[in-house]
């Protein structure tokens, strides 16, 4: 049962504007650690938590209002003057976001938010008192939490504040009517005391120590799902556009239909018939776009929040790093932006953690004692590819293929025939962890190869180059959406089957002479690259009826194959119905070919998968040796 | 009694409370409502169309409360138009600052619908004098 009954759309309008507001907040805090007396932006922090308390007090979040009454006095304070930022300060008001957004994670689940924790509290009203500059905010302070008056309001300059406070909040109707009258009377104060002072002396009492204070914002909140999405009022005009227009060209069709159908088949109805097609095939792959461009996000909504996350960790890490972010208007799927963001959270903590190397490490080796983590978001063809550059120490091919032999994971032999490229390949094999103490930040159990799954199913690549001493560049490259897949679609036994085009980088004839056999398996060299070569028939289990006369250059990931098929029907964009029910091996889905008949959808990982999945070292061998 | 049909123009930067103010407005009869996201936008409309009050909030980027009532007030056409402040402080300094720049109502953040007629009314019968 919600806490917020009769309120939950304006609970949801709240939470995914605050939400981004506090995402925005938090990037100009890192700002602000740079240029601590930026009026502007000590200006714009304060109305973004003033903002937030302002809605938080219609949905009666009472500990949120206290929090960020508290916040935005202090930021008050600040842009005054009347205060300097410290870094127990600093460290206070980031501790604050981070429980705002927590306290988001309740509401979004229809609770109230608990009260923030008493230690938190205190450290802003100790720094609001003026007194103690450096408040000792991360490691809350032993002392006695009831030393704050929780009751009073935070700011308290004037006598009278208190009372006039009250004589406006008054709700009731001899409260204090300030209108017009340029004399405000104090005097007429209303018996109740102000909202907000009620409000935190009615929940201070009920403050609980929390075991943590919120430290990872953004790792440790809980995934909101956001079921809405903002839509620029523009495009939804083309898509009503365009569904108009298909009504119109279907209002043809039917008057064509009804001729024809009356016997009138003279040429000019059927080239007007031909016209209302091509027309109807146009519109409706514009509607299609349009629809899907309504899906479309920019991908900066995920990206503001990792500067605060690199510079919590920096911080703890004792390393100085500037998240740099470029292509933040890049737009991507809604769906993809959200499921991007734990792959994406793993990357950029790896760059702090691994990539980049201590201070002293940097300038010993002659490097600034600051290191630049760069993301970028950018629009390659039909691809959005995602970028993460550090200029760290980079990948050691020889300290990774030690690291693959001591945990197991390959024998020496395999070892000696990696080259660079494909050394580097070994952090995406479960269970490899190059650090051998597993750290507080990066070490959780998720490993490279998580993320390099999460990637591969949203129909995307992950690629790393690396150059050692200068840093490790790790590019993903996606789709635009999910819902169109573009597909090749090949014959084989005389049976359709759709291949996903972003895995096809070329079509060859498959001649006898060019094969070869290496180590018994059939392979083909393509510009010095020997291939393995993989028939479709085969991979199904099927006996083939013909000799395969194409092959198909796929490429997922890092390994390449040429795919030999019977013939090509062409390429096509598909929308994939999910199977129900059942789930053939290396079958995605199904879709509907321009006849009308069901086309199979390949998944060409699940399909390469070896059936016995005997021993995890085969495995492994067979994912690199691919 | 006010005249259900006047023309509203809620000035707020946050959606979300541009959405409560109207849904407050709604509650008691008023339908007849407007949106700006911040002073400048406000000022435009209201030069451009007629309106018959303004509810702003105080604290906006590009333009605030007070300068869209300053501007509103110094403005021969648009001077005699109610206004009505809506803040989050109830600063003495904030309400005389308001008063004296000529806002014929101030309202502190959150009220009820109930607080928003009671203040609306307060306003129309002085307007009605």
């Amino acid at each position: 049962m919600s806490e917020f009954a009769g309120m939950e759309e304006l609970l949801q309008d709240f939470l995914l504007e605050s939400s981004e507001l506090l995402s925005d907040v938090d990037n100009k805090l890192v700002e602000l650690e740079k240029r601590p007396n930026d009026k502007a932006l000590l200006n714009d922090i304060f109305r973004g938590f003033h903002t937030i308390k302002g809605g938080a007090g219609f949905l009666n979040a009472a500990p949120m209002v206290t929090l960020c009454h508290r916040t935005e006095n202090l930021f008050d304070m600040l842009r005054n003057g009347e205060l300097q930022l410290s870094p127990g300060l600093m460290d206070a008001i980031l501790d604050a976001t981070g429980e705002v957004r927590e306290m988001f994670g309740r509401m979004g689940q229809g609770l109230m938010p608990a009260s923030a924790p008493q230690a938190l509290l205190s450290a802003l009203d100790n720094a609001l008192a003026g007194g103690a500059a450096a408040a000792p905010a991360v490691n809350p302070a032993p002392a006695a939490p009831v030393a704050a008056p929780a009751a009073q309001p935070a700011v308290s300059q004037g006598p009278d504040w208190q009372q006039l406070h009250s004589a406006v909040t008054g709700q009731t109707l001899p409260a204090a009517q300030p209108q017009m009258a340029p004399a405000v009377q104090p005097a007429e104060t209303a018996a109740q005391p102000a909202v907000v002072a009620a409000a935190a002396a009615a929940v201070q009492p009920a403050a609980t120590q929390r075991p943590s204070p919120a430290k990872q914002a953004v790792a440790s909140a809980p995934a909101q799902a956001e079921n809405t999405i903002r839509i620029d009022t523009h495009r939804l005009d083309q898509v009503l556009n365009l569904s108009g227009e298909i009504g119109l060209t279907k209002n043809r069709l039917t008057t064509l239909r009804t001729e024809i159908l009356q016997g009138n088949a003279e040429a000019h109805t059927l080239r007007s018939l031909d016209e209302a097609i091509s027309q109807l095939d146009l519109l409706v792959g514009d509607l299609q776009n349009a629809v899907m461009k309504t899906r479309m996000q920019p991908i900066g909504r995920l990206f503001q929040k990792y500067p605060r996350l690199a510079r919590d960790l920096a911080r703890q890490l004792g390393k100085e790093v500037e998240l740099v972010i470029t292509g933040e208007e890049t737009e991507l799927d809604k769906t993809m932006i959200e499921d991007l963001n734990d792959p994406l959270v793993h990357l950029v903590r790896n760059a702090v953690d691994h990539g980049v190397e201590s201070t002293e490490e940097r300038i010993a080796a002659g490097k600034e004692a600051q290191s630049q983590v760069h993301l970028s978001a950018e629009q390659v063809g039909d691809h959005i590819v995602i970028s993460i550059t550090d200029d760290g120490r980079g990948m050691n091919a020889e300290a990774l293929r030690r690291k693959a032999i001591e945990k197991g994971l390959i024998d020496a032999e395999t070892a000696n025939s990696l080259d660079e490229k494909q050394s580097l390949q070994l952090i995406f094999l479960p269970g490899f962890s190059t650090k051998d103490q597993i750290s507080s930040v990066s070490g959780r159990g998720v490993g490279m190869d998580v993320v390099r799954t999460n990637i591969q199913k949203l129909n995307g690549r992950i690629d790393i180059n690396s150059i050692p001493g200068q840093g490790t560049r790790i590019s993903i490259s996606l789709p635009l959406t999910l819902a169109i897949l573009p597909v090749l679609v090949v014959r084989v036994c005389n049976q359709p089957f759709a291949v996903p085009l972003a895995m096809v980088r070329e079509i060859i004839p498959i001649e006898q002479a060019s094969m070869q056999e290496v180590s018994g398996k059939p392979t083909i060299v393509v510009r010095d690259e020997i291939l393995p070569l993989k028939t479709l028939s085969g991979l199904l289990g099927w006996e083939p009826t013909q000799k395969p006369a194409f092959g198909v250059l796929m490429q997922s990931a890092e390994k390449s194959f040429i795919l030999a098929v019977d013939s090509f029907v062409g390429r096509d964009d598909v929308v994939i119905k999910p199977l129900e029910n059942i789930r053939p091996r290396g079958v995605a889905g199904a879709t509907l070919s321009g006849d009308g008949a069901v086309v199979l959808v390949l998944d060409m990982e699940d399909l390469l998968k070896p059936q016995e999945a005997s021993a995890q070292a085969s495995r492994n061998l067979e994912l690199l040796a691919l | 009694m006010a005249d259900k049909n006047t023309r509203f123009l809620v000035v707020d930067d946050f959606s979300t409370m541009r959405r409560i103010v109207r849904n407050l407005l709604k509650e008691l009869g008023f339908t007849n409502v407007d949106e700006a996201e911040d002073g400048q936008v406000a000022l435009h409309k209201l030069k451009n169309q007629p309106f018959d009050f303004i509810v702003s909030d105080w604290n906006m980027p590009n333009m605030t409360g007070i300068e869209l009532l300053k501007a509103v007030r110094a403005d021969p056409q648009l001077r005699h138009l109610p206004f009505l402040m809506i803040t989050a402080e109830a600063k003495r300094e904030n309400i005389i600052a308001a008063a004296t720049a000529g806002a014929s109502g101030y309202i502190v953040k959150p009220f009820t619908a109930a607080t928003l007629e009671e203040k609306l009314n307060k306003i129309f019968q002085v307007l009605g004098k």
